[in-house]
């Protein structure tokens, strides 16, 4: 298929970003790997030069074996209806920092609240940080892949005492799990 | 020694009265919408069970006080109306007592619910006093017309007035401006739909109940049936020709709930502003209508 | 959970004939049983026939219906609602979640087994169950109140360090209650 629309808007984008990685993923869809340290410009031109207003939302990836997260900013533009994807990667630490959006974006701090309170990462120069979603949390960030639910779960929480004769039957049968 | 024997007992008796015909309400409404309702004697149970708490909140001296002044104004009132039987009171009293006594209960709530903090407690205050003055401005007028058709502000002369004339005498016959005006103005008084912006309860969590709970409630549901029994009773002392007998004041009585209830059905619950300009706009016309057509 | 009486004094008898008779429950939905409750308030399944009414604060109800699963973070919005209500007050736990977890036992911010943290007097079982279940663990527990067994909300009151430790154990810290429960408990003999 010819993207006509979308290579229009990649050779916009493309001169000022010329260590970024631009794809068409399909119809509508294009995905930018960008460095780190560019975001911000890169931002700044989606909402004022560019019109790609609505920052739809911010997401983030855990790849534990490449020891790095992937911070996903997802921009829609209206009159185009066209979105792009803005991957970008920082190290995997205890606490990663990053750059917050939140001045350009007003909406963008509950994303990165989020973000905060599931895998740890802090976005310096935001205005408050505090958790909303799990208000009463001990533990360790619980969307990260080394924390197993499960596990958590069975140690922390009491279960009913329930040993009904058929469930016996069948746990000596060698099927079921605990 | 008759009179102290009524003194005791008529709270009571409008107390059943009013009870049962909170729960005739329930049942005709379970059945209009096809279902089988509660029995008639279900408020009964309500009030029993609430006096039945073991525990209270109580939220200061005031707050408990407001209670028995919201009970004691609605039973004072009930003292000044002629019922069949027992007019020693209302011989000496009249239709301005009554209208002052009527406003007693209303500010003991406000007074009390204002001390709970909570603020759907002051949004319902706010609103039962909008009403108040809402409602009342016709109504008063009513009172004036009735007073001056008949040259005496006594209750209890307009009804030997009407009983002693037939039908011909009735308020609605004579005057069916301020018959029609002090009905609407009743239906808001008594809080039925489309005027039942007091307690909305699931639009400020029922507005002044909201922190009464166990025993207040059951004093305020108590109230709550009595100022049901008055407010029909003036009403039908002033334009339905006032009853001799118990079986015709239970009939009147019947008959006059069964229509505010059918008309208070079919509607949805007003804003306050419409309300209060619906009031504004209808009774109160038909009001002065009727009173300029009585002076000249 | 719900000592049985062994003598009742006659008084007691005939209250709890005429209170069973008119229960009124909160209208509060935690989780998704809340999608069952009102087939059961309407024309086909009524509710009100027994006198189970729906009211909007915790001040005027009796009946506290957890619906579904509870995340830590509403449990304790629920405690405090439950000791904002007055007493005699009956805890019903609808659906698997409030018994062992339900769909969500491994998950880590849901409790798992209500009566820890509140006392608990009947359980309806299901997912979700259907209005005939919920009519009839209503009828079960009306007549539990007739014979006077209905009594786990002085378990609360005589047993509150068990809860209390409980709750603090899963929030972050004590949390602050805004009724004192022991002198409640000695102010009203209980």
């Amino acid at each position: 298929m010819d993207y006509a629309k979308e290579n229009s808007i990649i050779e916009k984008m493309q001169p000022e970003f010329k260590d970024a990685s631009f794809r068409v993923v399909k119809e509508r869809r294009i995905e930018v790997k960008l460095p780190s340290e560019r975001l911000y410009d890169f931002a700044v031109r989606m909402q004022k030069r560019w019109n790609f207003l609505h920052l739809s939302a911010i997401s983030c990836v855990d790849w534990i074996e490449d020891g790095e997260f992937e911070l996903v900013y997802h921009f829609w533009n209206y009159d185009e209806k066209v979105l792009v994807m803005a991957k970008i990667r920082i190290p995997r630490e205890e606490t990663s920092h990053f750059d917050t959006l939140s001045n350009l974006w007003q909406p963008a701090k509950f994303f990165e609240r989020d973000i905060h309170e599931m895998f740890g990462i802090y976005f310096d120069g935001s205005e408050d940080m505090e958790r909303y979603i799990l208000t009463d949390w001990n533990g360790p960030p619980p969307m990260r892949k080394d924390f197993i639910t499960r596990e958590f779960a069975l140690n922390f929480y009491k279960y009913r005492e329930y040993e009904p004769q058929w469930l016996k039957d069948m746990m000596a049968a060698g099927e079921g799990n605990e | 020694m008759n009179v102290v024997l009524w003194i005791i007992f008529l709270p009571i008796i409008a107390f059943v009265i009013g009870t049962f015909l909170l729960g005739y309400s329930r049942k005709f409404t379970a059945r209009v919408e096809r279902r089988y309702g509660p029995p008639i004697q279900q408020v009964f149970y309500d009030i029993f069970k609430l006096m039945n708490k073991k525990t209270n909140i109580s939220h200061g001296w005031m707050h408990d006080v407001a209670v028995l002044m919201l009970l004691g104004g609605t039973v004072l009132t009930l003292y000044f109306i002629p019922v069949p039987g027992f007019s020693y009171f209302a011989q000496y009293g009249d239709m301005l007592v009554i209208m002052y006594i009527l406003l007693i209960p209303s500010l003991g709530m406000a007074l009390g619910v204002g001390e709970t903090a909570n603020p759907n407690g002051s949004i319902g205050i706010a609103r039962a006093l909008t009403m108040l003055a809402a409602y009342d401005v016709p109504f008063v007028l009513t009172f004036i017309g009735m007073a001056m058709l008949n040259n005496t502000t006594s209750m209890y002369d307009l009804m030997v007035i009407q009983q002693a004339g037939g039908v011909a005498t009735w308020g609605i016959v004579t005057n069916p401006l301020l018959a029609v005006a002090a009905l609407i103005a009743l239906h808001g008084m008594l809080g039925k739909k489309p005027f039942e912006v007091v307690v909305a309860p699931h639009e400020i969590a029922t507005g002044p109940m909201v922190e009464m709970g166990g025993k207040y409630l059951g004093i305020m549901f108590i109230q709550h049936a009595i100022a049901e029994v008055v407010e029909m009773t003036i009403y039908i002392n002033l334009f339905l020709g006032g009853a001799l007998n118990w079986f015709e004041y239970i009939l009147k009585l019947f008959v006059l709930w069964t229509v505010m209830l059918g008309v208070g059905m079919v509607f949805g619950r007003f804003r306050t502003d419409d309300a209060v300009r619906f009031m504004w706009k209808i009774p109160l016309p038909l009001a002065i209508i009727g009173v300029l057509l009585i002076i000249f | 959970m719900g000592e049985k009486m062994t003598q009742r004094s006659v008084w007691e008898k005939i209250a709890a004939k005429l209170s069973k008779r008119s229960l009124w429950m909160l209208h509060y939905c935690t989780g998704c049983g809340a999608i069952e409750l009102p087939p059961t308030m309407t024309a086909r399944f009524d509710m009100e026939r027994f006198g189970i009414g729906h009211m909007v604060t915790p001040r005027q109800a009796d009946i506290l219906l957890i619906t579904g699963y509870l995340s830590v973070k509403t449990l304790k919005r629920v405690v405090l609602t439950y000791e904002q209500m007055q007493s005699p007050k009956y805890v019903v736990g609808f659906g698997s979640c409030t018994i062992n977890g339900g769909m969500y036992w491994n998950s880590y911010s849901t409790m798992k087994k209500l009566d820890q943290y509140i006392p608990v007097e009947t359980y309806i079982a299901g997912c979700m169950p259907r209005p005939e279940a919920i009519i009839a663990s209503f009828n079960a527990l009306i007549d539990k109140i007739d014979r006077g067994e209905a009594n786990s909300w002085k378990d609360y009151y005589k047993n509150y360090d068990f809860y209390k430790e409980n709750q603090d154990r899963v929030f972050e810290g004590p949390i602050e209650t805004y009724n004192d429960i022991k002198a409640d408990a000695a102010l009203f003999k209980i």
